[in-house]
């Protein structure tokens, strides 16, 4: 039993740093370590009251990554380079971002007037805004998405 | 004589090669200044700007790159300023610098992200009060200025020798020959 225990352990151990959707606290990675080769992207959705009540998938190609909800955020750890994220419902939204090693990049959601529905938007943000609004959020990471999603 | 001529071109040749080395390690700090302006709504995805460094940089009291080194760098994310207050975007980065024939790899743009002024309460408020026309209200563009400092780092650990120093370079001046 203690045996079968040590191993899940240990699973858990060396699972946990390739799983791309473990959660972690955005602003504990450490800044500037370039030894891994991986950063964290941090997206965030401040609550407001425009488009509050509709969650939007947040998709790397066509792989769901994260749902982001009215007040909340999620982290998500990937290879360094350049990776493009996308949303969509009335218009569709993409932002490029070049992950550096061991750094912390920060994307803001927000929701602009559109004819039928809100028009998603991702927008290009920073450590500072994020401290800010992150007590009135909640980590959604890994929560609400369908992996298998083509 | 034959020999006594390699012996001495062999003992130039290793006293130049020797000259000191220093290394600049990877996460060195470099402020950075802008020689481009970069606009939202003007620039693309992968458009190359150029850049220069805005201040020495030293390992202890030696110069290794100086003020004024020429590089490059490169956008990364650009989304122009529309309809519906939505803003201007922009994501840079700095490639490099070239120093003594070397290129020196650069990272950690600060600010390299930044979004325009967002107009979207406005447009909203006006989409309640008068309909469609609401989408027309336009976010702002954002520039970044040329002349914009920016901090960015060096990416891996390199090789580089002590630049030379204005003193020097007037010495050597004085030692070339004028034409009168």
């Amino acid at each position: 039993m203690n045996r079968l225990l040590t191993s899940a352990a240990l699973a858990v151990v060396f699972c946990a740093p390739v799983c791309g959707f473990a959660q972690e606290n955005p602003l504990s990675a450490p800044r500037g370590n370039s030894k891994s080769n991986t950063g964290v992207v941090v997206f965030f959705r401040e609550r407001k009251y425009l488009g509050g009540g509709i969650a939007y998938k947040v998709r790397e190609g066509d792989v769901e990554i994260g749902k982001l909800s009215n007040g909340s955020y999620f982290t998500v750890r990937t290879r360094a380079g350049k990776h493009e994220y996308n949303v969509h419902a009335e218009a569709r939204d993409v932002i490029t971002i070049e992950v550096e090693p061991g750094e912390t990049h920060f994307v803001s959601f927000g929701v602009g007037v559109g004819v039928v529905t809100g028009r998603p938007n991702l927008s290009p943000s920073d450590r500072k805004t994020f401290i800010k609004l992150q007590g009135d959020l909640k980590d959604v990471t890994g929560k609400g998405i369908n992996r298998g999603a083509q | 004589m034959f020999f006594r001529f390699t012996l001495l071109s062999l003992i130039s040749s290793a006293a130049f090669s020797q000259a000191p080395v220093y290394s600049l390690p990877a996460q060195t700090p470099v402020v950075i200044q802008l020689d481009d302006e970069i606009s939202s709504n003007r620039n693309h995805q992968g458009d190359r700007f150029r850049l220069h460094v805005a201040e020495d940089v030293r390992v202890g009291d030696v110069v290794l790159i100086p003020a004024g080194t020429a590089g490059e760098g490169e956008v990364i994310h650009v989304q122009k300023s529309g309809m519906g207050g939505r803003a201007g975007e922009l994501i840079v980065t700095a490639r490099f610098v070239e120093v003594a024939g070397v290129r020196v790899r650069l990272r950690s743009f600060e600010p390299g992200a930044r979004t325009g002024k967002q107009h979207i309460g406005a447009s909203y408020a006006t989409s309640v009060l008068v309909g469609l026309p609401g989408l027309l209200v336009q976010g702002g563009q954002l520039i970044m200025p040329r002349t914009m400092l920016a901090s960015v780092k060096t990416a891996r650990a390199v090789r580089l020798p002590a630049a030379p120093t204005p003193d020097s370079s007037k010495e050597r001046s004085n030692d070339e020959p004028t034409i009168d």
